[in-house]
């Protein structure tokens, strides 16, 4: 009887994990021509590492001030909000980025890809619609 | 009106402006630090003991934008005053294009970099007047001295920088350059160097070819980097003078005057510095710990007119080789109480120990430094910080014989307090 139940206790944790997976989602600018985003990416795209997209425009990173989106994003780049703040100061002072761009709101982040070409944002999946292009979250 | 008087409103207005400027791609950022620095027993950079500096603070205003599409630009203006250096003159502090080259593939980053630029040696050089970045005032002495920033803040010239992701070995970063350096040749920390060489008066400093790189590796284990980077620095020519009272110290010749000052020449050329530096990161959830390895080796060359001991009426021009090696280590710990209630998960914890040594005069006082250093930051805001700093000393390294004429203690304390202010 051991087994079944220890399977059925993983699976029931596949299941929560990917409840929370689904979640979440990318927001891109529609415009945006990238299918999907590694993990990798996500995270280069994320802490300033990647500047320009493949077809050479600037990524735009906009992030929500607070909010359990802001929150989840934190844990997914396995850094405190401050450990992000300093990440991205490194860079701004060293001429090796640009600020990432700060809304009060999963609407207003919304609204700013929308608009925003290059922009890249993190929400609850029930903001990413349309006119923003959502990919599933690595 | 001094430098940071004009500066300050010349931040407020740009920082209120920098908002509608980011509808243009262009950001505007800076930040101003000040603080207090105290010694017992032994001067650094230059008045600390007895009462201690407020001459240590830190002005930055920086400007960037992407006017096309790959091409990024951008400059830095910073000044700084650090007890006798600095003293708050602006400098360029980076200003360079960076052109994104196009690689046709998602895991291959390549960019071009002219201008005046940070050069990523070691693990926290490029952010050495960046006090938000780190809770300790000072970075690690053992590898991070103060007296050598002008030699590893920056370059002029050109460099390239490539990332390479790979599927199993996480990702490289790489990078390259060839410049030169700026040297101040007046109040500087280097001419502050030829000065404790026992040089009266440094008159210029010119020359100073910089060359170097890095390799950072991510490896697939969240949190790590390692990192290894070189310098080569060659041809760097200081011009002197040292100064001989005649017939007290020595007879000048052909004078038969007595008592009276005189001055004759002294060049070196510092034909090679050298400078690796090997160091590891790890940051998972509050914690931070790293340790970082420097192996420097520098030589000169130094052609000194001096009187002759045999006949002191003759000057002769000698010549003589000067060159050392110095090792240097530190392992630090940073603890951020994010997990705390509110005010405390505001606060950072740091300690460090920094060991650093000369490979043959390491038993002399003057041949090694070691250093313990815990420090407190608190964050009173998103933008503004205060910290506090405390290190006890071991040696004389670091130390400079001519900021302390009446003489020097081997164990000492350095006590430091810093706030600032960043947008």
């Amino acid at each position: 009887m051991k087994c079944p139940m220890i399977r059925l206790t993983l699976l029931s944790l596949f299941a929560v994990a990917g409840t929370l997976q689904a979640e979440d989602a990318i927001v891109l600018n529609p415009a945006s021509t990238v299918p999907a985003i590694s993990e990798d990416q996500f995270k280069d795209l994320f802490l300033g590492k990647r500047l320009a997209w493949d077809d050479g425009s600037k990524v735009v990173v906009v992030l929500v001030k607070d909010g359990p989106a802001n929150d989840i994003l934190m844990k997914r780049l396995g850094k405190t909000p401050q450990q992000f703040q300093t990440g991205w100061k490194k860079l701004v002072f060293t001429g090796k980025g640009a600020m990432p761009e700060q809304v009060d709101s999963e609407d207003a982040l919304v609204a700013f890809v929308a608009k925003t070409p290059g922009a890249i944002g993190f929400v609850d999946k029930a903001k990413a619609k349309d006119p923003v292009k959502a990919i599933a979250a690595p | 009106m001094s430098f940071p008087k004009l500066m300050v409103p010349a931040l407020i207005a740009v920082a209120t402006s920098a908002a509608s400027a980011a509808d243009n791609n262009l950001q505007v950022h800076g930040f101003a630090s000040q603080g207090y620095l105290a010694t017992t027993d032994n001067n650094l950079y230059g008045r600390t003991a007895g009462g201690g500096t407020f001459e240590f603070n830190e002005l930055a205003v920086n400007v960037t934008a992407t006017p096309v599409e790959r091409v990024r630009i951008g400059v830095q203006i910073l000044a700084y005053d650090l007890g006798k250096y600095g003293n708050d003159k602006p400098q360029i502090d980076w200003a360079f294009g960076e052109y994104q080259v196009p690689t046709g593939n998602a895991d291959w980053d390549l960019s071009l970099v002219a201008g005046r630029f940070k050069t990523g040696n070691a693990l926290y050089n490029d952010y050495r007047d960046l006090d938000m970045t780190r809770t300790s005032v000072f970075l690690p002495s053992a590898v991070y001295s103060a007296t050598l920033r002008d030699v590893y803040l920056a370059a002029n010239g050109g460099q390239v920088n490539t990332t390479i992701r790979t599927n199993g070995l996480g990702s490289f970063d790489l990078s390259g350059y060839v410049g030169t350096q700026n040297i101040d040749s007046n109040e500087g920390p280097i001419s502050d160097l030829f000065k404790n060489l026992g040089i009266n008066k440094i008159n210029s400093i010119s020359g100073r070819r910089a060359d170097g790189g890095y390799l950072n590796w991510n490896p697939p284990v969240d949190g790590l980097r390692v990192k290894g980077s070189l310098l080569h620095a060659s041809n760097l020519l200081m011009e002197g003078e040292n100064s001989y009272i005649t017939g007290q110290v020595v007879p000048f010749p052909g004078s038969p005057v007595v008592g009276k000052s005189v001055t004759l020449p002294v060049r070196v050329n510092m034909t090679n510095y050298q400078a690796f530096t090997a160091g590891a990161e790890y940051q998972r959830g509050n914690w931070t710990l790293a340790s970082e390895y420097s192996n420097t080796y520098y030589r000169g060359e130094v052609e000194a007119a001096a009187p002759s001991a045999a006949n002191p009426f003759v000057v002769n021009t000698t010549q003589s080789v000067i060159y050392a090696r110095e090792l240097g280590w530190y392992g630090s710990v940073n603890y951020q109480l994010a997990d705390l209630p509110a005010p405390f998960n505001r606060m950072q914890l740091f300690a460090a120990a920094n060991w650093l040594h000369d490979e043959e005069d390491h038993d002399e006082l003057t041949g090694y430094h070691r250093g313990l250093v815990a420090a407190v930051r608190y964050d009173i805001a998103e933008h503004f910080l205060v910290k506090v700093e405390y290190q006890r000393n071991r040696g004389l390294m670091l130390v400079q014989s001519h900021d302390n004429p009446n003489g020097m203690e081997e164990y000492w304390n350095q006590f430091a307090l810093k706030t600032t202010y960043d947008f």
